[in-house]
């Protein structure tokens, strides 16, 4: 209880991120300080998972992306299984050589990784400026135009980019609220992964197709479509990219 | 019958996930938030840049595709 009153940062919890180093490494985790006593902004120093890359974290992120985008192709969307497959085939890449960088003598161990120099407001009214126009495009522009594929595609382009670099948070064990908390979410998502699989392919195989078995983007579509909703639902969507790299670039 | 029911399958997952939300609200000490868990998922990249493809997805699938 007492790490959840103070904060709710997961490094505050016993045993969480750090809790697995010894008392003699909390020096180097406490932030550095510049003039005036304020932690600096400039360097950090970054350990392990920033730079090799854990194999046992990393794996089954990688097979999702690849069984999602083999199931594309069986759906007959290869766009989009091409977008999934490209993915995961880049983190695997990336993942194989980071483990072996970090795995030689000397190196991945410690490192200094530059930290973001651009103010915070900057980062804010950027981020409202591009969804402000993204959500302009998406709701003005006619259904049919390049407009609203480039902006979409653009908006993930920068997400991605965004998200790339690693943050400068120690890895280690996570306090049993946070694994508890992991369990449950995963069962949701899970739960919905076999949900809309199962609906899938009952309405694919059904004998005589007289049931209806609506996948998620029958249900859904319908509010993107509508002019009423469709900007509702655009925004949300923006709100969940933006909630998400925040979380991402979070110091 | 069966539409009432598939659909009634998808309308757990918020209800499960507001839930989650609420439970973490009021027993932090047994159960972390969304976005102290993410925070600690997002160390390695791999999760990173899964997520965020699967969310920018979506945005496209319905978007675009």
């Amino acid at each position: 209880m007492a790490g959840s009153v103070s904060s709710n940062r997961p490094a505050d919890a016993a045993g969480g991120p750090g809790g697995g180093h010894s008392d003699g490494s909390r020096a180097a985790r406490a932030p550095r300080r510049g003039p005036g006593g304020t932690p600096s902004r400039g360097v950090q120093p970054g350990r392990g998972a920033g730079h090799q890359a854990s194999l046992w974290l990393s794996t089954p992120w990688i097979a999702i992306l690849l069984v999602t985008g083999v199931f594309h192709l069986y759906r007959g969307v290869p766009v989009d299984a091409l977008v999934f497959l490209s993915a995961g085939a880049v983190l695997a890449i990336d993942t194989a050589v980071r483990h072996a960088r970090g795995r030689r003598p000397g190196r991945g161990a410690v490192e200094l990784r530059a930290d973001r120099t651009l103010p915070r407001w900057f980062w804010a009214a950027a981020a409202a400026a591009v969804g402000a126009l993204s959500l302009a495009v998406v709701v003005l522009a006619p259904a049919s135009s390049t407009g609203i594929p480039a902006v979409v595609g653009l908006v993930g382009a920068a997400m991605l980019l965004v998200a790339w670099p690693d943050p400068p948070r120690p890895p280690g064990r996570p306090a049993p609220r946070v694994r508890r908390a992991a369990y449950w979410w995963a069962g949701v998502v899970f739960f919905l992964c076999i949900w809309e699989l199962g609906t899938y392919f009952i309405d694919r195989f059904s004998p005589g197709g007289e049931a209806r078995f609506p996948p998620l983007t029958d249900l859904l579509q319908p509010l993107f479509d509508s002019d009423s909703s469709r900007w509702f639902m655009t925004a949300l969507w923006l709100v969940a990219c933006g909630t998400l790299l925040r979380v991402v670039r979070r110091p | 019958m069966i539409y009432v029911l598939v659909v009634a399958g998808y309308a757990l997952v918020p209800v499960a996930g507001i839930a989650l939300v609420v439970v973490a609200r009021l027993r932090p000490a047994a159960l972390a938030g969304l976005g102290e868990l993410l925070g600690r998922v997002f160390v390695t990249r791999a999760a990173r840049i899964t997520l965020l493809l699967f969310v920018w997805w979506m945005g496209w699938h319905f978007l675009v595709g």
